[in-house]
């Protein structure tokens, strides 16, 4: 069970999070230019 | 008419990827399998999403991203003009699925109704479905065969589910579809866990989990498993239908194509594991014996759905509840997966050069009037289902075809790895795609083979058994008129939806 629900909800949860790391930066470099 | 919109951040993407992909399959037809095959079925359903599901998704979501257009002028940009009919196929395979899949919404807000029903009853001391049942046990399956069939509630209330969709859609993409689905989907979430821990606390609730996770290694040798876990995998999360390209034609510009793929399918089957967590444990919990679990699980999606389960909750003190539930989150999963069917054709037609609104309610129109007959009748419903079930391999053969055509490596270097925030290796996509290949073919025999009709090609007479429910005549037929007015329509198809010239 934990390998079948770590391996779905933990991809879920990972992709996830880089996904929101990766706005986050996003955002500051936009705000660092100006845009 | 150009495609000027775009929703407004990665999440509004996401969220439109996550409510496409999610729908009644998550929570029909999973714990089905789940519970009939266990653990080895989902080791397999993953190995599927990783080598079926991404890769498909990815080079759709990439199409739609680099064209901005309808699947019919997007899918031609890419395999030429001589294959625009391969779009229009993609188009009509999706659009018969939205004429059905419209009254899967009408029922599933009627049996909302029931359940609302049924809990005011039990607030208020009324006739609940429990004691409709002590008075006659068949109650439930009288219910459904009366709302399958010549039922004015069901045509009213998939022609409402529809209205709902077009003016969901009318608003455009930013203040319809994107803020629709900021609702639908974290609430979709929220109910699903709630269901999950009320299944669990209830007493032999564990046994669910139990077969749902046990790994029983010969299994891996039954093909069975391999072609329902790779069937689950292609139908749930939406690749080749051509919905993840019409989502993805209203992306940013320089929108990330692998992350949020990524998320969209590992998403899907989040929300899957976690409707077999909630369904299992009750069903096992509130069944007799494991005999009959396991004998309720194999009676098909919708007997389960609109039978067993609200029969089982009626059983138990509080199930009122958690049929209320159950059935809102499958009215939730139901619209947030129509919504794009009905934008898939709306896009089209805005590609003919008509508003957003006069698409909008043409496409509405469409589906009421073929919808109808899926509405009047569980047969050609069912039919419907079947034929588009299995066309929808054929629309992921067509993507592999056009994404071979123009040349994998050329293709990812061109259309996944810009903008993307992971690279996934070129060996990997190209292996995943000739594979699939091989697959679809495999599956759509399979599933042909299946002898679920009597007189698959010729009835008794030798006539062509084009009328059967589920004969392989009845799908070919079918298949072969779309495919016949796709080939015939070419060049008119090329004009109107990549040239734009009407």
């Amino acid at each position: 069970m934990i390998l079948i629900v770590g391996t779905v909800v933990g991809g879920f949860v990972y992709f996830l999070s880089v996904a929101l790391r990766n706005e986050a930066k996003r955002k500051k470099e936009a705000e660092k230019k100006g845009v | 008419m150009h495609k000027t919109e775009e929703f407004s951040s990665r999440w509004g993407i996401v969220l439109a990827s996550l409510g496409m992909a999610i729908g009644a399959g998550n929570l029909w037809r999973f714990p089905r399998l789940a519970g009939q095959y266990g653990g080895s079925f989902l080791i397999l359903w993953i190995f599927f999403l990783l080598v079926w599901s991404l890769p498909l998704l990815m080079a759709e979501f990439s199409i739609g991203k680099k064209y901005k257009l309808g699947v019919i002028g997007s899918y031609s940009k890419v395999a030429g003009k001589r294959m625009t009919w391969g779009g229009f196929f993609i188009t009509a395979c999706t659009l018969g699925i939205a004429f059905y899949y419209a009254v899967v919404t009408g029922w599933a807000l009627q049996y909302l109704g029931l359940s609302v029903e049924n809990l005011w009853a039990f607030l208020s001391g009324g006739d609940t479905i429990a004691d409709k049942l002590s008075v006659n046990s068949a109650y439930l399956e009288l219910r459904w065969q009366e709302i399958a069939n010549k039922n004015l509630w069901t045509v009213t209330l998939y022609i409402l589910a529809i209205i709902a969709g077009i003016i969901v859609l009318i608003k455009g993409i930013q203040n319809g579809l994107e803020k629709a689905n900021k609702i639908l989907i974290p609430t979709l979430f929220i109910l699903l866990l709630v269901i999950i821990i009320m299944a669990l606390n209830m007493e032999n609730g564990y046994k669910g989990l139990d077969y749902m996770f046990f790994i029983d290694v010969q299994h891996f040798s039954n093909p069975t498993i391999w072609i329902e876990a790779l069937s689950q995998s292609a139908w749930s999360t939406g690749a080749g239908w051509g919905l993840i390209m019409t989502i993805s034609s209203y992306s940013r510009k320089r929108e990330d194509v692998v992350l949020n793929t990524f998320i969209g399918g590992f998403g899907n089957n989040t929300a899957s594991l976690m409707a077999g967590m909630a369904i299992l444990p009750a069903v096992f919990a509130l069944s007799a014996t494991e005999g009959d679990a396991i004998a309720f699980l194999q009676s098909g999606n919708q007997a389960l759905t609109f039978t067993i389960i609200p029969k089982l909750f009626a059983t138990v003190r509080g199930g009122a509840i958690f049929s209320f539930i159950f059935f809102l989150a499958f009215f939730l999963a139901a619209f947030s997966s129509l919504l794009p069917m009905l934008e898939l054709f709306i896009s089209n037609l805005r590609d003919m050069g008509l508003s957003r609104s006069s698409a909008a309610i043409r496409t509405g129109i469409f589906c009421v009037v073929f919808g109808f007959p899926s509405a009047y009748s569980l047969d050609f419903f069912n039919n419907q289902d079947w034929v588009w079930g299995i066309g929808l391999i054929i629309s992921g053969l067509l993507i592999i075809i056009a994404v071979l055509k123009y040349g994998v490596s050329r293709f990812k270097r061109n259309y996944i790895d810009t903008d993307s925030d992971y690279k996934i290796p070129t060996y990997f996509f190209a292996c995943a795609l000739i594979l699939n290949s091989f697959l679809g073919l495999v599956l759509i025999y399979w599933w042909m083979s299946q002898g679920y009709s009597e007189y698959p090609w010729f009835d008794e007479n030798g006539n062509w058994n084009v009328f059967d429910v589920y004969s392989n005549a009845s799908v070919v037929t079918q298949w072969g008129l779309a495919l016949i007015a796709g080939f015939l329509l070419n060049n008119y198809l090329y004009k109107v939806f990549v040239k734009r010239k009407l």
